[in-house]
């Protein structure tokens, strides 16, 4: 793989599988390709966004990349500056700096804090259980972590219950950040707060980043929260990554069609002027049985029979801008036309 | 406020409280629009705002214990056959009367935000659907009802609905079930749709779709939708008339193009400033300052006193401003505006 010291992650053809069972032998009678044959790489210090509808894959790639899942196939290398990390096997030692290296932040902060542990213990423990810090120089971190996510030291005793969605969110941040990781893997982090705290979160996250030389990959099926976030975008449609490319560049010129329908797809609050829009029909399919050949073909209004045959894989069409659609030379498709001026001047 | 003919749903000054242990919650304050024939209001609110428990008043489902209307009325200007004019105030009708249950699935119908857990597994769709028209026309055959429900699936685009009509709910994906709610609600052909954050549980492309069937749907049938969301783009694309609450209280209201081009509230403004959007500016995001204050505070002033950057101390904090007509039919509820009135 590459030595280039600039790559943080790269990922190669990376597979999770989960088995379909039935009967009373649970004989596997299929697979949930839930994710299949991704190749990406994250550079230090950006902001990657992965967005797709729900069962695209999205939060399975995630939960690969932490190792929460066992991937079934594929590599994962990480290189965190000082060394080189296998992802995919790890050594004890190797485990423990993983760990330190790359955090998590959860979409439910409801759910994700454990009701029965104060901030500080909450905040704490991934440094005591890495033996990283413990008892006066814990509590000296964890302070000093809490106030870069804006809570203060007098939440330190509180309990969950006491705090609301966006000050919790805080807190799961702070968490993540204790351990000082190169990589945090946010999964929906702002999509179950209320519109007013969303911005408090995302603001946030991009205010750490630029602090800490933090590196992302933000995890969400809203395609507005990923372009103010992101600096390039991951597509995902039914286990595949479909699209990868510069935000601006992507969004402005999309090569893949369900990129299009996609941002086609996203409401404006200008619709109601425009009249009636076109949208396309269809589901996503079934990940048990996906068709033959192209995975979006069944959507897809430019599919030709050569779609049905043939997979397409993943290339660059142009620099830095990755596809897998037979056809995306020849296709013309639609991005977002930017409004010249905010509604809300 | 607005003319009175032409209206469907007049709410005049509703106010919910809801006792619970922990004290009382001012659902809805003082909530005064209406809903013209074949119109769509778009309601936009946070969590907290009144916008459900809104909805629920003109259902008359207000859940009680611990709601309770303490004040205000909810009327339905009904048109009969004879080209009179049936008023009913809702907020006084036995929410299990006779009356109520008549014009609950006939006259109005509700659409809610969860079409895994609105439908009830043990019964097929099309049983669960014509069971409105079976209740609110006792003359239709049994027949004659499951034609009738055929029909309306096809129209919400269900494919083969002479088949998925004997269909249970877990065989339908999320955007069918969607759809067979939306038929659900149609079937009797109510004059006015209550839509609750009907595509908040759906992917965006499944989002597209309905949006856009309901509103073919509304200009084929002709009924009322009062939309209800958090999301403001989503209100900005179906709704002709929107209005903003927040803490139980209407802030502003006005045409979706007044509202979205001249917003006045600070509230308003700051919720444009604070969401990301698929082509507006990339900015930095301005987000609202603190957080919703607790369901249980009292607001002596304004409720958004507290996170507002053009708050007026000793003013805003001291009484709640009124309803004013700032612009030509745009209404804001600020001291900002009172002095030019």
């Amino acid at each position: 793989m590459t030595a280039n010291n600039d790559v943080l992650l790269e990922v190669e053809g990376l597979r999770k599988y989960f088995p379909v069972q039935k009967g009373f032998f649970k004989r596997t009678v299929a697979f949930i390709k839930a994710v299949d044959d991704v190749n990406l790489h994250v550079r230090r210090g950006e902001v990657l966004g992965v967005v797709g509808e729900s069962g695209c894959g999205k939060t399975t790639l995630g939960r690969c990349l932490v190792r929460v899942y066992e991937p079934t196939g594929g590599n994962i290398v990480l290189n965190t500056g000082d060394q080189v990390l296998p992802v995919t096997e790890l050594s004890g030692e190797q485990m423990r700096i993983f760990r330190r290296s790359v955090q998590m932040i959860f979409q439910d902060p409801y759910a994700s804090l454990n009701p029965r542990m104060n901030v500080l213990e909450t905040v704490g423990e991934p440094l005591k259980v890495n033996n990283i810090a413990s008892g006066r120089e814990l509590e000296e971190r964890v302070a000093k972590v809490i106030q870069q996510v804006g809570l203060r030291v007098e939440h330190l005793r509180r309990y969950p219950h006491s705090f609301s969605g966006g000050q919790r969110q805080r807190i799961g941040i702070a968490r993540a950040l204790v351990v000082e990781p190169k990589l945090i893997i946010a999964d929906e982090p702002v999509s179950a707060l209320d519109v007013s705290i969303q911005a408090q979160i995302l603001n946030l996250l991009k205010d750490l980043q630029a602090q800490q030389e933090l590196t992302y990959i933000f995890v969400s099926h809203n395609m507005s929260v990923i372009r103010y976030i992101s600096d390039r975008i991951a597509v995902m449609y039914a286990g595949k990554l479909v699209e990868l490319g510069p935000k601006e560049e992507l969004l402005a010129r999309p090569k893949h069609p369900y990129t299009e329908l996609l941002l086609a797809a996203v409401p404006r609050a200008v619709d109601r002027r425009r009249g009636h829009r076109t949208v396309t029909a269809g589901e996503p399919p079934d990940l048990a049985r996906l068709p033959s050949g192209c995975v979006f073909r069944t959507r897809c209004k430019y599919a030709h029979d050569r779609c049905a045959e043939e997979e397409p894989h993943l290339r660059e069409l142009e620099t830095g801008h990755f596809v897998s659609c037979h056809f995306a030379e020849e296709l013309s498709l639609g991005g977002v036309v930017p409004r010249v001026k905010s509604l809300a001047a | 406020m607005q003319n009175t003919n032409n209206v469907l749903v007049d709410v005049q000054d509703l106010k919910v409280q809801f006792n619970l242990h922990e004290g009382t919650v001012h659902a809805l304050e003082g909530v005064s629009f209406q809903i013209q024939h074949g119109k769509t209001l778009g309601v936009i609110g946070e969590s907290g705002s009144g916008k459900s428990v809104t909805a629920q008043a003109i259902m008359g489902i207000i859940p009680s214990p611990p709601g309770k209307v303490t004040g205000g009325r909810v009327l339905l200007n009904l048109p009969e056959n004879d080209a009179s004019v049936r008023v009913v105030n809702v907020t006084e009708l036995p929410p299990s009367g006779a009356e109520i249950r008549n014009i609950r699935g006939k006259e109005i119908s509700m659409i809610f935000q969860e079409p895994m857990t609105s439908f009830s597994p043990v019964h097929t769709i099309g049983n669960q659907i014509m069971e409105a028209v079976r209740i609110h026309y006792p003359d239709v055959s049994k027949q004659e009802a499951r034609d009738r429900t055929i029909e309306m699936m096809r129209r919400v685009g269900i494919p083969r609905p002479e088949e998925r009509v004997d269909a249970y709910p877990f065989q339908f994906s999320g955007g069918m079930r969607q759809r067979a709610m939306i038929a659900m609600a149609l079937v009797c052909h109510p004059r006015l749709v209550i839509a609750d954050e009907p595509t908040t549980a759906l992917d965006v492309t499944i989002e597209a779709q309905i949006l856009e069937l309901l509103k073919d749907l509304q200009a084929e049938f002709g009924m009322s939708i009062m939309y209800i969301s958090h999301d403001l783009t989503v209100v900005g694309g179906v709704a002709d008339d929107v209005m903003v609450m927040y803490l139980g209280l209407v802030m502003e209201q006005a045409s979706t193009d007044e509202l979205f081009d001249n917003p006045l509230h600070p509230y308003t403004e700051a919720l444009w400033r604070s969401i990301p959007t698929i082509d507006g500016d990339l900015d930095r995001l301005t987000p609202i300052r603190g957080a919703l204050p607790s369901p249980f505070a009292v607001h002596k002033g304004c409720p958004f006193y507290s996170r507002c950057e053009k708050r007026i101390p000793g003013v805003c904090d001291q009484s709640r401003p009124p309803m004013i007509e700032a612009r030509p039919r745009h209404w804001v509820r600020c001291f900002l505006y009172t002095e030019s009135k």
